[in-house]
């Protein structure tokens, strides 16, 4: 008697936006390690800053909506408030095992989001009708090389999460001066219909150099993508625009004010102060020798930390075609793997940012890391843990 | 909305076949319907799901959001989804070419989102609904993983005021695990299970703990108030954590949808749907139902009462038997009932088999679903080869002979049984993943440290001409893996030189473990010894360890580094930990266990170091020994099964038969007996017990104060009644070939009572002479 053959499991794939996708856009052989390995990053500081400040902003919406439906106004934050909401948030993180690298950060992260909360959610509060809107997608698998061929699917799913979805009414007289909406109104190559979504993602970084750098690209393409996911869900608007909202522009530390002054000066920021303005005074009349840091006029702060991007058919589909691409170079790679290559060699090690590789745990047997900046950092082995002594 | 008919046509067109009369009556029923599937296995159980979902959307017109369908594993989660998805995008892709759709139905069609059913397990069900609907100011639930839980509830719950020494908490825990019997291996370990087992039924059940107190009976009656402090403890410690573990993630939802806390979720649900129906438990059910009033009773429920395998897990398979009058209670409306019963898996041969186990014990037959049909083969299945047996005199010999069988089917000629032909695998695609061995336990060793089926299996295959791998995460033990052996090894090294600190007694290290860690230590010397191997790089970083020196003049090592860098620094020089699919498994388990530690110890998975008060830095080695390093020793921490591919084509799966659920193997070998020498009374529970266990003692101590009432069947009953649920399911894996395997003693008619070969439990033996269902090989 011949043995049948074991039926394949039919299981999609199904990989998320940023996690997935993103991740393995930085850096393909990290991706493998951090998220298909489940292997913890030792400096987890970008972790830490980033979920603060998304669970800060997401805690302070809550409080506002519960206000605004018991009929509440709403009266300023007061710093008790703001303070709990930040130790609320720092007990959700350190139960997961996540706390700052040190105080300097803390402060930091205390301080920016005091900055997002008071200052940038008067405007982006009351425009706000879903936050943390889960999107799902299925979509055709890309085919790979037969050769590495390894699962019995043809699509997989796409996932992700939008930080905000706004509604817009233009007629709305509230909305005339709102910075955010003017901001997009700006952005939009046509007006649109006169109700509109936005859908808006929170970014704890700093707004990189427009002129260069893949993650330019990249994050266009997961709000356009959200886009597509959320337009097909049923309480949606028509989806006129995207916006990133780089969160540290709204509290510069002093290394970012070098890096804003030093990109207008090579005029790779896409966002300089207006001639004239108080902003260009501030930034013109400060050295980075000083040990003040001034705090930016927060017009300019606000544009600096809006990134607004049209959405339509066509910008969708550059983005979808993008990631598809992405979803077969992952595939490609689990099925080298799973074919039996070591994995430095199955997966792509494809990282362009140095930042990506400093930080990155295996930078000291990395063969491209080891290459490009082994020997200029000395990080060719391990380094002993040590800090200069004080002295006796 | 399309037609029924518009709805099979398309499946149709990329199955070949529509669903079969029975499927279809479950597939049909009303949207709103309150419904009871009983699926025997191989019978299209989860296409029957993922049809009826379909129809909810594209026939009865429910928007897909509207939806909620639960399963047991996150496996089970991710096949139904891709199911749904995949059929679902299939069929519309032909319902949209398909001339007989009207154009409005099309741009109806058009616009669906299928990926909006939502589907899940119950526990990740809870979390989203934690998550996502909860007020300002409340923390979203972060789950305990099992390791944190258990080294709270012993820290904070047993060892607090020397509970785990109470006499009286001693006295209520020993009647639980022995029943008056004898108390042989009775540990500080045996006494955390049964108080996790406690505290887990405590909700499963819903206990009503102020009864539980105030009608105890009065010798258990101080051991169930020190119960009540420890549970508390353990309650609080998470708390403190901002922690939940999974009965008080599931006791919380419950707790909100009573309150009615949570309607802006239950407004747009319209169908509910969960699968494996027979291992609910009561607070699961509550939440089923809870949900299900916000549909009018839209409920649908999938299971098997003959494979309900989970009682000791807080299991009540009276849920799924009696869900008709439970819903009509709750619902005022009858519940449908549709058996599922044609077998689509398995030869003639085994189907037969399977049927004549089921009606084997009478006991059995009354604890069964009334009116539930037999197994029907389809008139294209084939005869198939008859059930085979193999028994041995002893273990060793089974192993061998049962490696050259697997050998000559997967590597060899195939295997000739006598008037029946050869069976061999096939030829095209076939391999040695196509066979399966399951058995009540995939461990390699007993308790005592002998040696198993599993293990000598393993020895034996590795052995042939062209050795075959085996693959058995569960069983294997990874202390003993040369990889974890020398990488744990060097990082004991270097954290505790000589291992100083743990030869001085670490407390909370069982002798044997601080033996494994010992044994990691002499690897990593031996291969120091050899000379050459270890690169001088990481001698030279442990012994900066080691010394605790930075190796940089000006530098101090600093009062506190996470051990987090030494792992990743010693990493370096493995090669196969970062290089390796199965090395990143390993390196994940000692990342998972630091993350662990670094939850619940003191130093936070740290190294403190301070020459002025070196009793900090031994403190804090104590805790990464007990903490870190003893439960990977221990093997109480181990793989994590979601990293490795399962069942790889070129290795011989050994599973437990509770793994085994919901899958099929063309070869299924199932260990009837190969531990069972002679008639020992330590092992009758495993096959022809005397009396319950734990499990069914506690179902006796903690129902009555329960709205489940008191089991109205005997212990012992209750545990005939798993046993032969347990083989119903092993048995009814395999497609073509069904393999018993065991010791002779075993056999029908041999000294060893056992209920996988035939004993009933009056001690009636239905296979002996004549009626061996088997061909010995």
């Amino acid at each position: 008697m011949k043995l049948s053959v074991r039926p394949k499991v039919y299981s999609l794939p199904s990989y998320s936006l940023t996690g997935d996708l993103l991740g393995f856009l930085r850096c393909g052989l990290q991706y493998r390690y951090t998220r298909i390995g489940k292997l913890p990053p030792s400096r987890p500081i970008q972790l830490w800053f980033g979920e603060f400040i998304h669970g800060v902003l997401e805690e302070a919406f809550r409080r506002y909506q519960e206000r605004a439906k018991k009929g509440e106004a709403h009266l300023p934050w007061t710093d008790a408030e703001l303070l709990s909401i930040n130790e609320l948030i720092k007990k959700r993180l350190a139960a997961r095992g996540l706390v700052p690298w040190d105080d300097d950060l803390e402060i930091l992260g205390d301080q920016r989001a005091e900055a997002a909360i008071k200052e940038m959610g008067p405007h982006l509060f009351p425009l706000i009708h879903r936050a943390e809107v889960r999107l799902f997608g299925a979509r055709a698998l890309p085919a790979i090389d037969k050769a590495w061929a390894f699962r019995e699917a043809d699509r997989y799913e796409m996932v992700g999460v939008i930080d905000v979805v706004t509604h817009i009414e233009l007629k709305n007289p509230a909305y005339k001066n709102n910075p955010i909406v003017q901001a997009v109104l700006a952005a939009l190559p046509n007006m649109p219909v006169a109700d509109f979504e936005v859908i808006i993602d929170y970014k704890g970084m700093r707004r990189p150099p427009a002129s260069g750098g893949a993650y330019w690209a990249q994050y266009a393409w997961q709000l356009q993508t959200y886009g597509e996911l959320r337009r097909r869900q049923p309480d949606a608007l028509p989806v006129a625009a995207g916006v990133l909202v780089y969160l540290n522009e709204l509290f510069p530390t002093k290394g970012d004010l070098e890096k804003i002054k030093r990109e207008i000066k090579a005029g790779t920021t896409d966002v300089i102060p207006t001639p004239g303005s108080e902003a260009e005074r501030v930034l013109q009349a400060w050295s980075s020798k000083s040990k003040d840091v001034p705090l930016l006029p927060f017009e300019y702060r606000l544009r600096r930390s809006l990134r607004v991007l049209p959405i339509d058919d066509a910008s969708i589909a550059t983005a979808l075609a993008a990631f598809d691409k992405v979803v077969e170079r992952i595939e490609t790679c689990r099925g080298k793997e799973s074919k039996g290559k070591p994995v430095m060699d199955a997966w792509e090690r494809n990282a362009t940012d140095e930042n990506t590789c400093t930080v990155c745990d295996s930078r000291t047997f990395c063969p491209d890391f080891q290459q490009a900046f082994g020997p200029a950092t000395g990080d060719t082995h391990p380094k002993l843990p040590g800090f200069r002594s004080k002295g006796p | 909305m399309i037609q029924l008919a518009d709805l099979y046509r398309a499946v149709k067109a990329f199955r070949g076949h529509e669903p079969d009369s029975e499927q279809k009556r479950a597939i049909e029923k009303a949207a709103s319907a309150g419904l009871m599937i009983v699926a025997g296995p191989g019978s299209g159980k989860t296409t029957v799901l993922t049809l009826r979902i379909l129809k909810l959307v594209l026939v009865d017109g429910v928007p897909p959001p509207g939806i909620v369908a639960t399963t047991f594993t996150k496996k089970a989660a991710q096949e139904l989804r891709s199911r749904v998805l995949g059929w679902g995008f299939r069929i519309l892709d032909s319902l949209l070419a398909d001339a007989a759709i009207d154009q409005s139905n099309k741009d109806w069609l058009s616009g669906l989102d299928i990926n909006q059913v939502w589907t899940g397990t119950v526990d990740s069900l809870c979390e989203q609904l934690l998550r996502d609907h909860r007020p300002p100011g409340v923390q979203p639930p972060v789950l305990a993983d099992e390791f944190v839980a258990r080294s709270l509830l012993l820290r904070d719950g047993m060892f607090a005021g020397s509970r785990h020494s109470d006499a009286d908490l001693d006295t209520l825990l020993t009647a639980l695990y022995a029943g008056g019997g004898g108390t042989y291996g009775y540990n500080l370990g045996s006494k955390l299970n049964l108080v996790q087992s406690l505290w887990g039924r405590k909700f499963n059940d819903l206990v009503d703990w102020n009864d539980f107190i105030a009608n105890s009976p009065a010798n258990e009656l101080a051991g169930r108030n020190v119960l009540s402090d420890l549970l508390a403890d353990y309650h609080t410690s998470l708390k403190d954590r901002g922690m939940v573990d999974f009965a008080l993630l599931e006791f919380e939802v419950l707790n909100r949808l009573q309150g009615g806390q949570l309607d802006e979720f239950r407004q747009g649900l319209r169908v509910v749907l969960v699968d494996e129906y027979q291992d609910t438990n009561l607070m699961q059910e509550q939440i089923y139902f809870e949900l299900a009033k916000a549909c009018n009773g839209a409920l649908c429920v999938v299971g098997d009462d003959d494979q309900s395998l989970y009682r000791f897990r807080g299991a009540t398979v009276d849920l799924f038997r009696d869900f008709e009058q439970r819903y009509q209670g709750v619902f005022g409306k009858p519940a449908h009932k549709e058996f599922l019963a044609n077998n689509y898996r398995s030869t003639k041969a085994i189907i037969g088999f399977v049927n004549a186990y089921a009606a084997l014990d009478s006991g059995y037959q009354s604890v069964r679903i009334q009116g539930k049909p037999k197994l029907t083969a389809p008139s294209f299945a084939e005869d198939g080869m008859p059930v085979l047996g193999m028994f041995r005199k002893t273990v060793n010999e089974l192993a061998d002979d049962l490696a050259e069988f697997i050998y000559d089917v997967f590597r060899g000629k195939g295997y000739m049984v006598s008037g029946h032909g050869a069976i061999r695998k096939n030829m095209t695609h076939g391999d040695v993943g196509d066979c399966a061995l399951l058995c009540s336990s995939p461990s390699e060793y007993t308790g005592a440290g002998k040696e198993r089926l599993p293990l000598l299996l393993r020895q034996a295959l590795q052995v042939q001409a062209k050795p075959i791998e085996v693959f058995n995460p569960r069983g294997e033990d990874i202390a003993s893996i040369p990889l974890v052996q020398n990488f744990g090894g060097f990082l004991l090294k270097a954290i505790d030189p000589n291992l100083a600190i743990l030869n001085a007694g670490v407390s909370g290290i069982l002798d044997s473990v601080a033996d494994t860690l010992r044994e990691w230590v002499d690897s990593a010397n031996q291969l120091v010894n050899m000379g050459g191997v270890v690169p001088q790089g990481l001698i030279d970083y442990v012994d900066g360890w080691t010394g605790r020196n930075p190796g940089k003049p000006g530098y101090d090592w600093p009062h506190s580094i996470s051990i987090i860098q030494l792992i990743y620094g010693v990493v370096h020089y493995f090669p196969s930990l970062h290089n390796t699919a199965e090395g990143q498994v390993f390196l994940e388990v000692f990342t998972r266990q630091l993350a662990a530690c670094e939850q619940i110890g003191k130093f936070k998975g740290r190294l403190a170091h301070k020459p002025a008060d070196p009793g900090l830095g031994v403190a804090s080695v104590k805790e990464l020994l007990r903490d870190f390093f003893a439960p990977i020793a221990s093997g109480t921490t181990s793989v994590d099964e979601e990293l490795i591919e399962s069942f790889p084509r070129d290795q011989l799966s050994v599973l437990s038969i509770h793994q085994s659920k919901g899958l099929e193997f063309p070869l299924t070998i199932v260990d009837v007996g190969s531990d069972f020498r002679a008639d020992y009374a330590a092992q009758r529970f495993k096959r022809f017990p005397e009396n319950g266990g734990p499990p069914h003692r506690m179902e006796d101590s903690l129902r009555q104060h329960s709205s489940l009432g008191a089991p109205s069947r005997l212990q012992r009953d209750r545990s005939f009644d798993d046993l032969f649920r347990q083989f119903f399911v092993a048995y009814s894996r395999p497609q073509n070939v069904l393999l018993l395997v065991g010791l002779e003693a075993t056999l029908p008619g041999g000294k060893v009572a056992n209920v996988a070969t035939g004993t009933d439990r009056v001690g009636g033996q239905h296979w002996a002479g004549q009626n061996l269902p088997f061909l010995r090989i």
